[in-house]
């Protein structure tokens, strides 16, 4: 059943004020656009579940990136959720995971998946490639590039071996 | 302006008679379903386009990975696409670019659009995480891992005491 114009109307809104308030870094407003504040990051496998994680999730990326903005591309309406195709742009400036700083900016498309029941905004489920950014943070280089090919060569020695000899062999 | 449920059932039909050619390996059934044939990798920045294009694309694919299935996960119709979910699966047993195959199995969560104008299919745009399927394939660590931040660490020197000098001046 699609949502009536009313609908679609609200949760526009407040999508558009979920990604404002993350621009604006005030956080709190964010996190009250969540019935239940829920993100599920696809690529990395990570879920945050409650106010606790979710405020966790932002610290970390708030100090790892402390200037990160979205920029909406795109909003679909569909029948639960609303999916927005946006590009995530910031610098590393802090530690993420371990990882030093190391100043680089980054620029990432996204698609972030709003999912609703009605009005309200139960999760934020996200899709994106970790390589555009480890990649931009100068930390991962793409495989298939010649010198991406190289490292792969040099740092996965006994994988590639094997799988010359299965090409060799056809086995 | 919202589209009918009538159209949105054409389209939701159409894609899955699109995945099924894919994974029946029955390209040209899969490549009627476009009215103009398009493939956008959002994170490859790679785009295939018209029937030649898209026509390898597959061929390669199906080359690296013969036995790829795509899973059906969730459909989201929207005004002007259809937005799915889906888990693809494969196993390299086929070159990749370059890369000899490796005998491992990728599987992965993603979504694609399907972009309509009225009932014409006209594109396909994917988001996924390179970095999963190349992990699973054992070409690419995880730079969060022990293991990973050693190699990133090894092969990225400059990079990595940059940072640390950066983190040790505040600069």
């Amino acid at each position: 059943m699609a949502p009536d114009p009313l609908l679609r109307k609200k949760r526009e809104e407040l999508v558009r004020e979920h990604m404002d308030s993350e621009n604006r870094h005030e956080f709190d407003a964010t996190l009250e656009t969540f019935e239940h504040p829920r993100y599920e990051l696809i690529a990395t496998g990570d879920v945050y579940d409650g106010t606790e994680e979710v405020e966790g999730y932002f610290e970390e990326s708030r100090r790892a990136f402390p200037d990160q903005r979205n920029e909406l591309l795109a909003l679909h309406h569909a029948d639960d959720a609303v999916l927005v195709e946006a590009v995530i742009r910031g610098t590393h400036k802090g530690p993420l995971r371990g990882l030093p700083p190391t100043g680089n900016q980054y620029e990432l498309p996204i698609l972030a998946m709003f999912m609703f029941d009605g009005e309200k905004l139960t999760c934020e489920r996200i899709y994106f490639d970790q390589t555009t950014v480890l990649r931009q943070l100068g930390i991962a280089r793409d495989p298939l590039s010649v010198t991406g090919r190289l490292q792969t060569v040099i740092g996965h020695p006994f994988k590639i071996w094997r799988g010359i000899v299965r090409q060799l062999t056809g086995r | 302006m919202a589209i009918s449920d009538t159209v949105a059932a054409r389209r939701e039909e159409l894609v899955r008679r699109h995945v099924d050619a894919e994974n029946a390996a029955d390209y040209e059934t899969a490549l009627a379903t476009f009215q103009h044939p398009r493939y956008e990798y959002v994170a490859t920045d790679e785009v295939y386009d018209g029937a030649e294009e898209v026509m390898a694309h597959w061929r390669e694919l199906d080359r690296a990975f013969p036995d790829q299935e795509i899973e059906i996960v969730a459909l989201h119709s929207a005004d002007d696409a259809v937005l799915m979910e889906a888990i693809a699966r494969g196993t390299q047993t086929g070159p990749l670019r370059g890369l000899p195959p490796t005998g491992r199995r990728f599987e992965q969560q993603f979504l694609a659009i399907f972009v309509f104008e009225g009932d014409a299919l006209v594109s396909e745009r994917v988001y996924y995480d390179t970095a999963t399927v190349l992990q699973q394939l054992g070409i690419a660590r995880d730079p969060a891992t022990v293991t990973g931040r050693l190699e990133t660490a090894a092969s990225h020197p400059l990079t990595i005491s940059r940072a640390v000098i950066r983190r040790v001046t505040g600069r």
